[in-house]
């Protein structure tokens, strides 16, 4: 063969082999197989931080955070109902009227929180992370498979701190987003998704702001396989059957 | 050093001019409004994440303590008002505006009303003497000299600049300042001034041998011993009084077996077996903490005694750095390849067996300690052992809420017993 057009297949080879990683990172094998991937899902509210960088201080927009949270969700829960699954959206409303859901929540949250930021892209398949009873607790108080937390972070910055911060480095605009589905059944993490979004330098209305948000949660679910609720691997054994079982095989 | 000076002066100076035991108006100007504006919506932005503890007993008993000792607000901004976080770690902080939040992990912590007292009046005088506008004023000169933006802790993010120094800290002026006037407060009223440095006491307590710890207000704060011994010799000379501890044993006992849990699910296990053994030393008769107990032993996992007086600062941030860096599955398989590691995690195993064992000869329907057995039996690899403890537990509490997720480990443990024959 032609050193050049050997040189060009191999590079389409190359290329093909890792497009095909990147559509399978932040999955594991299980979830993309069909294995563990869930029929219903909770959401949980998406921790919004939207902030408004300035030459001198940084505002957080509280509410802005509070409204642009449950946007992203339902727009999250809008395409995951597209592809096949069962949504469940869990608002704030409905965890402060509910003691128990609402420690579990917390609980769930925190576990997250501390798995997630040992996270690493690599390792995902490996199965090493795992949130814990917290989080199967949680799912089996909702009745649903899987759990989803997800965080976005949007930063305005005015075009005169842009400017600042190019002189002299600092914080410049941008948007991200990041969803995690634990399984319910073992608490272990199965997807990770990221989107980013590039803001430009400027005040932003909240029609734009809205608008990033949008572009978040599509980038977040792009990627994500519709439900397939044959290849999930159901426990077929009813509770009293094991229960009866165990028995018999303590006593011999 | 040099730099803080004028600010600090700054500081001095209003600080004298309130001196006498009541502190003058400060007016705000509009920048300064928006810190009151963002310090009201932090309620709603804490209630949107669930964050709000709200059981009906603790909830009144901070608000009816913070409510006896605040002092007439002098400006129209503040408006004094309490509220409990759902989180472990010990914090409390006070807002601009009036609104004090006392977590969950610190409340857990105090043993009776007058220390809640004596943490409320060091709070409501941050609010009282402005501690919050002064260094939201001192922070915008030092950021306009620096550029810089930081952010901090959890909620890092989401607080704005203005904000982060009420929650993460004060200079330490200010925090004198706050404990001295506490200790006034504390003399006004019916409670006991002695507990200011109880409370300074209990905050001093590192029981993890990490460093530093996880940023609040008063883990940032080294000198918070000093802080004890200043407010100790200022009490001195005060009799002291009565405690309050009826009441708020019943109000926080809920919350100190969470906050338990908490700790040995954060992989915190020294603070949870110390806050355990201090229950049962006062409970000594109470299943549902002797099970805490040995649930704490669970959560030490292969971790020794610690021996923090020998542990170097350098020692304290590798702990730290290992545990940010690595999952608690990770830390322990590590740690069970060496026979350091094994033997501790063959101990603990062993202290927790023995605290269920307790719960269960006082009482052998208590369903918890049953799955707590079941757990050490399976990190035992004591299949069928494991697989009995889980079969009592729903025997006993069939409704558990956790029964799925024991039924599942019993399904697991079944097909192993069955593969074994």
């Amino acid at each position: 063969m032609d050193i050049k057009l050997r040189a060009v297949v191999i590079l389409a080879a190359a290329l093909g082999c890792s497009t095909a990683a990147f559509a399978e990172r932040g999955f594991t094998n299980e979830f993309l197989s069909g294995a563990t991937r869930p029929k219903s899902i909770a959401l949980l509210p998406a921790e919004a931080t939207i902030t408004r960088q300035q030459v001198i201080e940084t505002t957080g927009l509280i509410d802005e955070s509070v409204v642009f949270g449950a946007q992203f969700n339902a727009d999250v829960a809008k395409v995951l109902a597209d592809k096949g699954y069962e949504v469940q959206i869990v608002d704030s409303d409905r965890i402060n009227a509910d003691r128990a859901l609402q420690e579990y929540v917390v609980d769930a949250k925190r576990a997250y929180d501390e798995m997630i930021a040992r996270y690493r892209p690599k390792k995902l398949p490996d199965r090493i992370y795992n949130a814990g009873d917290s989080a199967r607790l949680l799912a089996s108080h909702l009745g649903v498979d899987a759990i989803a937390f997800s965080k976005l972070s949007i930063t305005i910055t005015p075009a005169g701190k842009a400017i600042v911060s190019a002189l002299i480095g600092g914080t410049t605009s941008g948007a991200n987003s990041m969803i995690g589905i634990v399984d319910g059944d073992t608490a272990d993490l199965e997807v990770v998704q990221i989107a980013i979004a590039i803001v430009a330098p400027g005040e932003k209305t909240p029609e734009e702001i809205a608008a990033y948000v949008a572009t978040l949660a599509a980038g977040n679910t792009k990627r994500l396989p519709g439900a397939d609720p044959s290849q999930r691997i159901e426990v077929a054994v009813s509770d009293d059957e094991v229960l009866d079982e165990a028995e018999t095989l303590i006593r011999e | 050093m040099r730099r803080a000076l004028p600010w600090l002066a700054g500081l001095a100076c209003v600080s004298a001019a309130s001196a006498g035991g009541v502190y003058e108006p400060v007016s705000i100007d509009k920048d300064e409004w928006r810190l009151i504006e963002e310090s009201k919506d932090l309620e709603g932005w804490f209630s949107a994440q669930s964050l709000l503890y709200m059981e009906p007993k603790a909830l009144e008993l901070v608000r009816r303590v913070g409510h006896e000792i605040r002092p007439q607000p002098t400006d129209d901004y503040i408006e004094y008002e309490f509220f409990v976080l759902r989180d472990p770690s010990p914090n409390a902080f006070a807002l601009p505006n009036g609104h004090v939040y006392i977590h969950t992990g610190m409340l857990a912590r105090l043993d009776d009303e007058d220390q809640l007292a004596a943490l409320l009046a060091h709070e409501i005088n941050h609010v009282a003497g402005h501690h919050g506008i002064l260094e939201h004023r001192a922070t915008r000169k030092k950021t306009i000299a620096g550029m810089v933006i930081g952010s901090l802790g959890p909620w890092g993010g989401m607080i704005s600049l203005g904000l982060q120094t009420s929650i993460y800290g004060y200079s330490r002026e200010l925090e004198q300042e706050a404990d001295d006037r506490a200790i006034e407060v504390l003399l006004a009223s019916r409670y006991d001034p002695h507990a200011l440095p109880d409370v300074l006491d209990i905050l001093g307590r590192d029981y993890e041998g990490l460093s530093p710890r996880t940023p609040t207000v008063w883990s940032t704060h080294p000198e918070v011993r000093a802080r004890a011994e200043t407010s100790r010799a200022l009490v001195a000379g005060e009799p002291r009084r009565e405690r309050h501890g009826d009441g708020f044993e019943a109000a926080v006992m809920d919350m100190r077996a969470m906050t338990i849990e908490d700790y040995v699910q954060d992989d915190f296990p020294h603070t949870a077996v110390a806050l355990a053994e201090s229950l049962v030393a006062r409970y000594p008769s109470d299943l549902a903490v002797l099970t805490l107990l040995g649930d704490a032993w669970q959560g030490m996992g292969a971790q020794g005694p610690l021996d923090l007086e020998s542990l170097s600062d350098s020692d304290k941030r590798h702990n730290l750095r290992d545990r940010a860096r690595k999952t608690r599955a990770q830390r322990l398989a590590e740690a069970l390849e060496t026979e350091e590691g094994r033997a501790a995690y063959a101990a603990n195993l062993q202290l927790a067996e023995e605290t269920y064992q307790r719960v269960i000869a006082a009482d052998a329907t208590f369903a918890p300690a049953y799955r707590g057995l079941g757990e050490v039996y399976e990190q035992q690899a004591r299949t069928r052992d494991a697989a009995e403890a889980y079969l009592n537990y729903i025997k006993q509490a069939p409704a558990a809420p956790d029964r799925p997720i024991v039924m599942s480990r019993l399904r697991l443990l079944t097909t192993q017993l069955k593969v074994g024959q």
